[in-house]
């Protein structure tokens, strides 16, 4: 069998008509006792654990797109199938930040305008990191606006964004709402630490200094990433 | 057309397109909760009244508040008020009282509110469900918030989620703002150990007797001796529950940091009213033999001590009380408090350091095995 084409959507058209169909069976099933206990309980489950799988999914997210453009690490073919990881945690992980600003917004924990103006709070942390991740978002999904256009390599700039956004993030995490268990910060606290190690260790094996004699040279020479930790100025 | 159907389906499903689908379940189970979660709140009137808020401003920056101009469309039901607290306290901390009393509780909660802002639309007290009979644990405890939205009250129970919220709104005419601070880290959980010293006064030794619980060897933990004055452990907002005219009681003292500390067997109250600022070392009451929210009867007058957050009791396990550091093993089941090669167990005297930095305490030492 040959693989799907790139151009052709995950999703099979029938989905949609069956999700809207879905959706309305759920509307009328609300109304009814047994829904509405049912939507209770959702609503609790939320309430509490929106937040907190939103934030397991940011940093899935975060750990899984540094090791796909890992070329060092892994081949072509696990890279792509972390690149589907990276794209799967981010959407689950944005479905349940939304889900946490609705659950909240609607059971009066928060203003709709908490949700995306910035304070100097705890609660204003989670605003701040929601902005930046919605660019992030919304800038990934017009990724093939970006390759098509004029300067490509703003894309790239604009992703880096997510790496302000996660700690922010979980600061928000750690300070607001109830608190944490000292083994969930640990937790954080550790995947911090080894995504800021990986980042360092990308950044040294890609950057290369610029050599000016070689520049002057070959002036229309493309720069290359390497994979070779530079030490001296090569001539 | 029947031809393009069959080459879409002879494509094989990559693992990266198994994920991707397994993304796009996990994104449409959501949104269709969140319809459902929408409906919901519609059909219930919008989003409740209690906990609209007019600032999300954490307590740690409150300003002064006064009371909600807009008066109320009825006036407030202040005979409604204790019954629907106890009501709340039976539904909500039954669970956890029959966990701490081992047995099912078999009184119905007791609840005083103790204050009230003059329009009487905002109240504050205390609620308990007494322990039963023969049972010497330590009463279990909440305080709570209620408000009166102009046709019913509103209330949450310390510990719970609706208790913070009600906090961020509640004017400084009810509860001074220092006290806001500490009652929402108590009701989330304590940030950090206050110097707590024993309760009783520097110097003075007392004798300490404990009886376990559950998986805990000092789950009520009693002390006597000196001259039966008992101390605040720490500065902190006192509050009383099952006052009785004869002037015993049981006192939660509200730290900064959040953490309790609950002095039960109380005689002699000093007069102090709720919400009192209390240093350490203030004078509390006294150690007595009644029991006032019920339980055991001691066989001797003594101060029933404990640690309390939020919804639950506190462990001693690793607490610095004047200048002993509490332990609570589960295996071997004993507990005791050591201070450098000293340890004390249960039937031992303990002299009160005072509020001594845990930083000079001595490292853990190594679990002693029962002689």
């Amino acid at each position: 069998m040959n693989p799907r084409p790139m151009d052709e959507p995950v999703t099979p058209k029938w989905l949609l008509p069956v999700l809207a169909n879905v959706a309305i069976a759920v509307l009328a099933g609300t109304a009814t006792p047994p829904g509405a206990a049912a939507v209770a309980a959702a609503q609790s489950f939320l309430l509490l654990y929106a937040g907190v799988f939103a934030l397991v999914g940011m940093s899935l997210t975060m750990i899984v797109g540094l090791v796909a453009t890992d070329r060092s690490l892994l081949g072509i073919r696990h890279r792509v199938l972390a690149q589907a990881v990276h794209r799967a945690s981010s959407m689950a992980a944005m479905a349940f930040l939304v889900a946490h600003l609705v659950v909240k917004i609607l059971a009066g924990h928060a203003r709709a305008a908490d949700a995306v103006v910035f304070r100097p709070t705890a609660l204003g942390l989670g605003a701040l990191a929601f902005d930046l991740l919605l660019m992030v978002m919304i800038t990934g999904l017009l990724r093939a606006w970006f390759a098509a256009g004029t300067r490509p390599g703003l894309w790239r700039t604009l992703h880096v964004i997510s790496y302000f956004a996660w700690p922010v993030a979980i600061v928000h995490g750690l300070t607001a709402g109830r608190q944490a268990a000292g083994w969930v910060t640990w937790g954080y606290v550790l995947s911090l630490v080894t995504v800021g190690l990986a980042l360092l260790t990308r950044v040294l094996l890609v950057v290369r200094p610029v050599d000016p004699v070689r520049e002057a040279l070959e002036p229309d020479s493309p720069r290359r990433e390497t994979s070779v930790r530079p030490t001296a100025v090569r001539r | 057309m029947r031809r393009r159907r069959l080459v879409r389906a002879g494509h094989a499903r990559t693992a990266g397109d198994r994920v991707s689908t397994a993304g796009l379940a996990v994104v449409m189970l959501v949104g269709l909760m969140l319809i459902a979660i929408v409906e919901r709140t519609l059909l219930a009137g919008g989003i409740p009244p209690a906990v609209r808020l007019p600032a999300l401003t954490p307590p740690d920056a409150l300003p002064a508040r006064a009371a909600p101009a807009v008066p109320p469309t009825s006036p407030p039901a202040v005979v409604e008020l204790e019954p629907q607290v106890r009501r709340l306290t039976a539904a909500e901390r039954t669970g956890a009282a029959r966990a701490a009393y081992g047995v099912e509780p078999g009184a119905q909660p007791l609840a005083a509110a103790t204050r009230f802002t003059q329009d009487r639309t905002w109240a504050f007290g205390t609620s308990v469900i007494p322990v039963p009979d023969r049972v010497p644990a330590m009463p279990q405890v909440a305080l709570f918030l209620a408000h009166w939205d102009g046709s019913r009250w509103r209330m949450a129970l310390s510990g719970d989620v609706g208790f913070r919220m009600l906090l961020r709104v509640v004017p400084t005419t009810l509860l001074a703002a220092e006290e806001i601070r500490a009652l929402a880290r108590f009701s989330v959980g304590p940030t950090g150990a206050p110097h707590l010293m024993l309760p009783w006064r520097v110097g003075d030794s007392w004798t300490m007797t404990a009886l376990p619980q559950g998986n805990r060897p000092l789950a009520s933990l009693t002390f006597d001796g000196g001259d039966g004055r008992v101390l605040a452990a720490a500065d902190g907002w006192l509050y009383r529950f099952c006052a009785v005219p004869t002037g015993a009681a049981l006192v939660m003292i509200v730290h900064q940091n959040g953490l309790a500390t609950v002095y039960n067997r109380l005689t002699g109250l000093n007069g102090q009213s709720d919400g009192t600022a209390v240093r350490q070392g203030d004078p509390v009451g006294r150690i007595g033999a009644e029991h006032p929210c019920g339980g055991a009867v001691p066989d001797r007058p003594g101060l029933q001590f404990g640690l309390r957050q939020g919804t639950g009791d506190v462990a001693f396990n690793s607490m610095v009380l004047g200048g002993w550091i509490f332990r609570e093993n589960k295996s071997p089941f004993v507990g005791w408090a050591e201070r450098g090669f000293s340890e004390v167990t249960t039937g031992g005297v303990l002299p009160n350091f005072g509020p001594v930095d845990p930083q000079i305490l001595s490292v853990p030492r190594p679990v002693p095995t029962p002689s």
